[in-house]
């Protein structure tokens, strides 16, 4: 039985990909006291090209930080999508169908949501990268909403009551979408 | 009781340096390091303490041990082509035994390189980096936690012998996020500079006749005078043979001869080790991750993760290749540190390098394969 | 008393018969002696060179570190403890070649110290080679045809990076640079003194200028005071040296400005 969760979220840099692992990795770690580690794969430049940060939440402790043996599969871009598609066995890949026009036959199994449009009827686009944190949590359960929101509010700590709200919310909105997954595929 | 927290290594770093009693930090930032430079322009002046951005790496050594020479304990970061800048007064901080410490968060080489990507390609330039014969402390961490600990040992060993202290890190420990505990003052032992005692005028900050000599600082009662080039017992400019003889032999004994004291490894399933893993730094996770799924697929594997890479320790290796019946090395370089473990092979087992170059992580599957090979 | 800051027993000098270098070590050991400054408050940082050997004369404390980075040594000695009276000397070489880009930088960012930098032209102490402040069309021993490059009018670099204290003299006239060295001293923040001095052994050998004393003539003879510049021509003050104070404003230094940061985050508090 497997007691480590392995999750890489992926895109281009400036999609916000450390920020959604750390926050999931800090409130496994910090709320649900599990073992947690966020390792990230990034290139020279600030924007534009492959980057991912890989997720690993565990009961016991974890040498390797990078993702082996992925649960779950997140691709925000295009070029990501390219990298992962096909290639992770029966691990869930979870695309951001507004960035990503999937293979017409992929492996494994791969499922598209509109993020980048749900980010927009919240509102503000710049929420996608906790929307997604929602998605991940309600689909994997490696962490619950209450941690979540405190790692939430930590990291806006300082920030208008307005934003907080805004990323809680975008939060609550998929973890909605992501428990909606995990029942289908059940 | 210390506060746990959730951090990347490079910031855990600055809260080591802090909690050790550092309070001056020059540098010039270059990645995958600068984290450690930027959480550091926030937290000095919050304790009182001081960052100063340089114009490049050479000034950042040259105004860190000139901090050091006047009392505050001093650190920089860097990558390694600001090591190859910094050696020029790395040497200045041996020869003038000015403690401080230089993080390396090592990235690929050579030159510029693959800046963002992980490399253990400076492990020999951290020992030999600066020209002339000498002896250097190299401590290498594997995780967050190492972040913290170690390096308030890293000052610790800076200030008790008198010598600039390298912190190899690598890109995979200095980005990881992971939990540590950084722990309070009381619960951390911290060597602070022993102050010289009598009378100033007889006051020799290089006369080691009697253990080493006590570092006075700028300002003191008891001037002194720091000599890049040979000098004698006072610091003053001294060119004879014997006392040349002397000042280096000094330089690489006093390390040497407490090489024991300086030793820190760390011994996983060592007991009944067959399959000995040699290992550090980032490469040492890989290498923890391999041996656990040796020992589930019933291979007698153990790990022994070097943390003090100079001066070597010696004992420790020897014991390990006198157990084993073969050593693996995994080392993100084409075999760096695996020559240590060859000089020490009388007994003549296999001695295996896995080796990665290509700014990836040595993935545990590949050193899992040498294991079962060997195994066979 | 003076003496009290020299360490007799390395006397003499090393240096050769009519070098500056003496010159410009009494004149500053005057000043530091006029001021009361202990041998304990006080640092000499040296570079390498023969006026990189300054620091073997003197008893206060001294750090003798690398080629052209005497600056960046006193930068961390300064800031770590602003009590102390930091003096810099470094030779051309030191100053405006190998350690050019430290300088700027230091005039730049105002740490409160002064910076004496001895120009005699070429590299004494490797045997004469050129260095950037080797005139065009000199003999030396890397220029054997004639210095094909031009040579630094270092004040010039040294106001443009921003220092709020910069003046040059030369040894022949020893009133004018006590003077100039006394006023560095009094002003907060970066000071630079340039310091025209002779070197007969290379520099003036291999420009035919004659023995010590006519070095010293050839000195006086090229020297033409600020004013007297201010009317000339760029081709008229060619080969020329311009001596006086060319910047003197105040301007906060490095260290008021950063313990403002440090009391703005800490109350006031201070460990």
């Amino acid at each position: 039985m497997k007691t480590q969760k392995e999750i890489t979220i992926s895109g281009v840099g400036g999609q916000g990909m450390i920020l959604c692992g750390t926050l999931i990795a800090e409130a496994a770690a910090v709320h649900e006291h599990k073992k947690a580690t966020l390792s990230s794969e990034y290139g020279v430049e600030t924007r534009g090209t492959f980057a991912k940060s890989d997720v690993i939440v565990s009961d016991e402790e974890i040498y390797f930080p990078d993702v082996t043996e992925p649960d779950l599969v997140v691709c925000l871009h295009q070029v990501a999508y390219a990298r992962y598609s096909g290639k992770i066995g029966d691990a869930l890949l979870l695309f951001n169908s507004d960035e990503v026009a999937p293979d017409a036959v992929a492996q494994g199994p791969q499922k598209g949501l509109p993020i980048t449009q749900m980010a927009k009827e919240l509102g503000n686009p710049q929420t996608t990268n906790i929307l997604t944190m929602g998605i991940i949590a309600g689909l994997t359960k490696v962490i619950t909403p209450e941690g979540a929101k405190e790692a939430i509010r930590k990291f806006f700590q300082g920030k208008s009551d307005k934003v907080i709200a805004l990323n809680e919310k975008a939060f609550d909105r998929g973890y909605e979408e992501g428990a909606k997954l995990q029942e289908d595929a059940i | 009781m210390g506060e746990f927290r959730f951090m990347q290594g490079n910031e855990a770093m600055t809260e080591g340096a802090i909690a050790a009693g550092a309070r001056f930090y020059a540098g010039y930032p270059i990645t995958p390091s600068s984290e450690v430079a930027e959480t550091s322009s926030i937290r000095l002046p919050q304790v009182g303490g001081l960052y100063v951005q340089m114009e490049d790496e050479i000034g950042s050594m040259a105004a860190l041990i000139g901090a050091s020479a006047a009392g505050k304990k001093a650190y920089t970061a860097t990558s390694g082509p600001g090591l190859s800048l910094m050696a020029e007064n790395l040497g200045v901080a041996v020869m003038g035994e000015i403690p401080c410490v230089l993080i390396d968060v090592q990235r690929s080489g050579p030159s510029t390189g693959l800046a963002t990507k992980p490399a253990q390609g400076d492990v020999l330039q951290a020992r030999w980096g600066t020209h002339g014969d000498h002896s250097i402390i190299v401590l290498s961490p594997s995780s967050v936690q190492d972040c913290f600990d170690l390096m308030v040992t890293a000052f610790n060993y800076s200030e008790k012998y008198r010598t600039p202290v390298i912190f190899l890190s690598d890109e995979i420990i200095g980005h990881l996020r992971e939990q540590v505990i950084l722990k309070s003052p009381e619960e951390l032992d911290i060597f602070e500079r022993p102050e010289p005692t009598g009378d100033p005028k007889d006051y020799r900050p290089y006369d080691h006749s009697n253990g080493l000599a006590p570092l006075s600082h700028f300002g003191s009662p008891y001037i002194f005078k720091v000599n890049g080039s040979m000098h004698d017992e006072w610091g003053r400019p001294c060119a004879r043979p014997d006392n040349a003889d002397r000042i280096i032999r000094h330089l690489s004994e006093k390390i040497e001869a407490h090489a024991e004291e300086i030793a820190i490894t760390r011994r996983y399933n060592m007991d009944d080790a067959e399959i000995v893993l040699i290992c550090y730094g980032g490469a040492a996770r890989s290498a923890l991750s391999a041996m656990k799924k040796a020992r589930e697929e019933g291979i007698k594997a153990g790990v022994l993760q070097i943390v003090t890479l100079w001066p070597v320790p010696d004992q420790e290796i020897r014991e390990a290749i006198a157990q084993a019946k073969t050593v693996i090395v995994p080392e993100l370089n084409l075999g760096q540190y695996i020559g240590e473990v060859e000089k020490r092979n009388e007994k003549n087992i296999p001695v295996i390098g896995v080796n990665r170059i290509d700014g990836q992580p040595i993935v545990p599957a590949q050193i899992l394969a040498e294991v079962e090979e060997a195994a066979k | 008393m003076i003496k009290d800051y020299l360490l007799e027993e390395k006397l003499p000098l090393f240096w050769c018969a009519g070098c500056g270098n003496g010159i410009v070590l009494q004149a500053i050991l005057r000043n530091i002696d006029k001021r009361g400054f202990t041998r304990e408050n006080t640092v000499i940082t040296t570079g390498i060179g023969c006026w990189g050997k300054a620091d073997d004369y003197v008893t206060t404390n001294s750090f003798h570190g690398t080629h052209g980075r005497a600056l960046p040594f006193s930068t961390g000695i300064k800031l770590a403890n602003p009590s102390l009276n930091v003096f810099t000397l470094m030779g051309d070489g030191d100053g405006i070649t190998i350690g050019g880009n430290h300088l700027i930088h230091a005039a730049r960012r105002n740490v409160d110290l002064v910076a004496i930098m001895v120009n005699n032209l070429n590299y004494g102490m490797t045997g004469g080679q050129y260095s950037g402040t080797t005139p065009k069309h000199a003999i030396t021993k890397t220029s054997p045809y004639g210095h094909v490059e031009n040579g630094f009018d270092v004040c010039k670099v040294v106001q443009a990076a921003g220092a709020p204290f910069v003046a040059r003299g030369t040894v022949y006239d020893v009133v004018q640079l006590d003077k100039l060295i006394s006023k560095a001293i009094d002003h907060k923040g970066f000071s630079f003194v340039e310091v025209i001095s002779p070197c007969p052994t290379h520099f003036g050998r291999s420009n035919k200028l004659g023995d010590a004393p006519k070095m010293m003539q050839w000195i006086k003879d090229n020297t033409i005071s600020q004013e007297k510049a201010a009317g000339m021509t760029r081709d008229e003050l060619q080969g020329k040296f311009v001596t006086g104070i060319f910047e003197e404003r105040e301007q906060e230094d490095y260290s008021t400005a950063y313990q403002k940061v440090i009391d703005s985050l800490r109350g006031g508090e201070n460990e």
